[in-house]
């Protein structure tokens, strides 16, 4: 059975407002990361592969299982909801213990992974503090060790940086990079610096449509050598916005500091420098209209 | 995994706030109705009154054909027609016509005009205590017992539902106490077919049903909206465990823990039977255990499957609003046959006494198919629940899902 | 002035009218379980005490509800408005709400022939409405727990039919006829409870 996840045609819509429309997706072993804002329809993509929504068309494989078969899939996924708790008044290893059963875990296997998977997530010492006790972080660490307790080939995380400070953030994408060496790991954000550091191959989804497809080296060589950065006043700032695509401004006094995109130096005052992922991210929801490609 | 889970359900019970508030009240009431419960000794000869012996229980046509009519023609007099659809008074208004009709009634039965009523009926508590005594009347010569009945029909059909003068009603009206002869019949039913403490586990089972048929739906309930209010459904939600394991464990827990502290109390009037060691009784000594599975089990099993279904459905407290109604009419509509032998389809059947084995045995079909009822009705309420929940697991059905949240400040009831 | 107006507005709109809306039925429903014409004095304060009052569990109870979900409970609490005004004017709509369906109820029962003191019974009603609240609201700021919240008023309802006017004494509350002393007793109680419900509840998150 191939590790892999392929998505044909998919469509999923809540009444009149379509969430997804015809998505084919391709996604193998490693970090794959679904960048767009929010709404983009990326909660919906990740429920419906955990099979915790149902679509409306298509095809879905995961691992050659069909995305119908709900109790067969469920065996080889673990999801990690953007909003989440548990019981607050569980100790920590207890709620684990209570996932771990309805994962359907012996009491040997619970022993052996729980211990383990706290220690991975750092959370050792906190065994036996109440779920209530813990911070954003923590619960967030809890929250992937309860997503792979049962060893899944795949694990959906939906937007799991949010709300965590610089340095746990980047703490959770090494922990969620470690993760990903045997198996696939599916990272929603609407942060691109999270993608950008961790996944090799990335989607960017907007208003249901896949608007991009590749390595991140790829959604580089879209902008590529057209990036240009200036500092300009801020009444040269509506010039530019109106002419170019602006892919950042940083205001500094009475100056903005903006990085745009041009095909030939646009002024003397504009300095070439190199593509980042924001770039080629807010290239791509600017120009709105038809994918690049699938 | 059902093992592991129902154990584990079983102590988040027991680990809940609500549990324990139910484990007190239950207690509580135990100890305020049968806490100085004392066992009925052998009557003597000669004793000052026999009240504590029960009534006749072989009451005559005669019987119910004169304090039938007499409480018709009280009625009639007073122009005061009381029914009691679910225990409450109401008070019935009759038109003119009715009322002629009730009038040609009591004639027919009794052979009196509307205007030597008022005589008759002062006449009768010349020699009667007012206090005490239910008004009397005398039939017309001849008058059979189906003719009585016909009559008795038209009028409860004119007063409309709760009124006394059905058939079961007017037996249930007539309570002779027994003379010596009587209790010592009673008793003998008591000691010999009731084992003696099973006519005590009968009455147990009577009190605690009022409480049993409504506290368990409050931990039902909490427990059900915990997963919601912990965020806790899309991480079950996502696991393996099939949807028929997840509640199944939930419900058996739930019906387990309900029932653990209602046996262990009911074991009590057991110990004192034994305790009060009357000679020559045929003690059966798990009379307890045969009438808390029989009688209570499914009284709880269908009460908790309300709880889970409306919870699960609605994820609110409308749970709680639907079984106190449920609760509140049975409460009501029992109370009007207390002595127990008519329990119809009564959530909570009555029985308010340790005697009456006769009405007891009258009753036992209806109050077995009555019982065999409700935990049919929890086992399909509890496979709906399995099916809601299963459509849930697949996003159907959910009504606080992110799509909503973004448009409504709140969706809780 | 208009900030409490939109708390009420909002409030009824999103959380208030479905309570509302039960309590309409119950009260409307009563015809069928119960007599509410020609009933002497002892049956009209029945009626009143025993099936009217409840409606003081189904408005009290949920003050607290909106805040249960703890995000929305924070989004509250940062606003300007102190969230004791909040709390105080859903109370008040819960309050008013219950006096006008209990002055329609008595009116009917008056106009239906019904044996009574009108003002002495509207007030007693009230109050047995306020007791009822107040528990409600007490028990789910002790608890958190909206259940346990309708749990005790119940309870308290229960062991009044139970253990009657001998054992609760001044805490009766069913005693219109028996004490009429009772009233002022459980009213006091109940906005008692009230009030250490919402600085409880406000303390605790």
């Amino acid at each position: 059975m191939k590790t892999e996840i392929v998505i044909r045609n998919l469509s999923k819509s809540y009444g009149k407002k379509q969430a997804l429309k015809n998505v084919d997706l391709q996604i193998g072993k490693g970090m794959f990361g679904l960048l767009g804002r929010n709404g983009a329809g990326k909660t919906t993509l990740m429920k419906v592969l955990s099979t915790l929504l149902e679509k409306d068309s298509g095809k879905i494989k995961v691992c050659g299982i069909s995305v119908e078969h709900a109790s067969e899939i469920r065996k080889i996924t673990g999801y990690l909801p953007q909003e989440f708790s548990m019981y607050p008044n569980m100790k920590v290893y207890e709620a684990m213990d209570y996932l771990g059963v309805l994962s359907g875990l012996t009491k040997a296997q619970r022993k052996e992974r729980i211990p383990m998977l706290l220690e991975r997530v750092n959370l050792t010492e906190n065994a036996g503090i109440k779920v209530r006790a813990l911070s954003g972080g923590m619960k967030r660490r809890l929250g992937i060790a309860q997503a792979i307790l049962h060893d899944p080939k795949v694990l959906i995380v939906d937007e799991p940086t949010a709300g965590l400070d610089p340095e746990e953030r980047v703490r959770f994408r090494n922990l969620l990079s470690e993760i990903a060496e045997d198996r696939i790991v599916i990272l929603s954000t609407h942060i691109v610096g999270d993608v950008e550091a961790t996944c090799e191959e990335i989607a960017v989804i907007d208003q249901g449509r896949i608007l991009f497809r590749g390595t991140v080296g790829e959604l580089l060589s879209l902008v590529e050598g057209r990036v240009y950065r200036a500092e300009v006043s801020r009444k040269e700032l509506d010039r530019i916005r109106s002419s170019y695509n602006v892919t950042s401004m940083i205001t500094l006094g009475n100056n903005v500091k903006v990085r745009f995109l041009a095909d030939t130096k646009p002024f003397s005052t504009a300095q070439h420098c190199d593509a980042g992922v924001e770039d080629a991210y807010m290239y791509l929801m600017q120009r709105e209209g038809a994918p690049l490609c699938s | 995994m059902f093992i592991t889970l129902f154990r584990k359900e079983c102590v988040q019970t027991a680990k809940s706030l609500t549990y324990w508030l139910y484990v007190a009240c239950l207690v509580l009431f135990f100890n305020s109705q049968l806490g100085n419960m004392h066992i009925l000794t052998p009557p003597q000869e000669g004793q000052e009154n026999y009240f504590d012996y029960g009534f006749e229980t072989d009451i005559t046509e005669q019987d119910i054909m004169e304090t039938g009519a007499g409480s018709l023609v009280w009625a009639y007099y007073y122009d005061n027609y009381m029914t009691y659809p679910v225990g409450f008074a109401k008070s019935v208004s009759l038109n003119a016509d009715e009322k002629e009709e009730i009038g040609d009634i009591i004639c027919e039965l009794t052979g009196l005009k509307p205007a030597d009523l008022e005589a008759d009926i002062a006449a009768f508590f010349e020699t009667h205590d007012i206090q005490t005594t239910q008004y009397e009347v005398k039939l017309k010569e001849g008058l059979t017992y189906d003719r009585f009945l016909k009559y008795m029909d038209r009028v409860a059909e004119i007063l409309g539902p709760g009124s006394g003068y059905t058939e079961e009603n007017l037996r249930a009206n007539v309570q002779i106490p027994v003379d010596y002869e009587g209790a010592v019949a009673n008793y003998r039913d008591l000691t010999e077919k009731d084992g003696l403490t099973g006519g005590y586990a009968r009455l147990f089972c009577d009190y605690m049903g009022v409480i049993l048929g409504i506290l368990p739906v409050f931990v039902t309930a909490t427990r059900m909206l915990r997963d919601k209010r912990s965020r806790m459904q899309e991480l079950i939600y996502a696991r393996r465990a099939p949807s028929g394991t997840v509640m199944g464990s939930r419900y058996l827990a739930l019906v387990c823990m309900h029932m653990l502290p209602a046996a262990v109390l009911s074991v009590i009037p057991t110990v004192n039977c034994i305790r009060a060691g009357i000679e020559g009784v045929n003690l059966d000594y798990l009379a307890w255990l045969k009438y808390d599975l029989g009688w209570l089990l499914p009284m709880v099993m269908a009460v908790i499957s309300v709880g889970i279904f409306c919870t699960e459905l609605t994820e609110t407290a409308l749970a709680v609003l639907v079984q106190t109604a449920w609760w509140f009419i049975s409460l009501m509509t029992g109370g009007t046959e207390m002595y127990g032998g008519s329990y119809g389809w009564n959530l909570i059947p009555r029985h308010n006494t340790e005697l009456n084995y006769a009405g007891f045995e009258e009753g036992i079909r209806q109050l077995a198919a009555n019982r065999i009822f409700y935990a049919v009705l929890a086992m399909v309420l509890l496979a709906l629940t399995i099916l809601i929940y299963e459509r849930k697991r697949k996003g159907h059905l959910r009504r606080s899902g992110k799509i909503f949240r973004n448009h409504k400040s709140t969706d809780q009831v | 002035m208009g900030k409490y107006l939109e708390i009420t507005k909002v409030q009824i709109k999103y959380n208030a009218w479905q309570h509302f809306l039960i309590s309409v039925l119950l009260l409307a429903a009563s015809p069928l379980v119960l007599g509410i014409s020609n009933l002497d004095a002892a049956q009209t304060a029945k009626v009143l005490e025993t099936y009217v009052a409840l409606v003081g569990i189904l408005l009290f109870v949920p003050v607290f509800l909106p805040e249960q979900d703890r995000d929305l409970w924070d989004v509250v609490k940062a606003r300007y408005t102190k969230i004791t005004t909040v709390y105080l004017t859903r109370i008040l709509i819960s309050f008013l709400f219950s006096a006008l369906l209990t002055l329609i109820f008595l009116m009917v029962m008056r106009a239906g022939n019904c044996e009574m003191e009108s003002l002495k019974y509207y007030f007693g009603t009230m109050a047995e409405v306020i007791a009822f609240g107040g528990l409600g609201i007490f028990a789910y700021a002790v608890s958190d727990n909206l259940i346990v919240g309708y749990m005790i008023p119940l309870g308290y309802y229960v062991a009044g039919i139970g253990a009657g006017y001998k054992y609760m004494k001044k805490l009766y509350p069913f005693g219109m006829l028996a004490d009429y002393e009772t009233k002022y007793w459980i009213l006091a109680a109940g906005i008692v409870l009230m009030s250490c419900g919402i600085l409880l509840f406000r303390r605790r998150r």
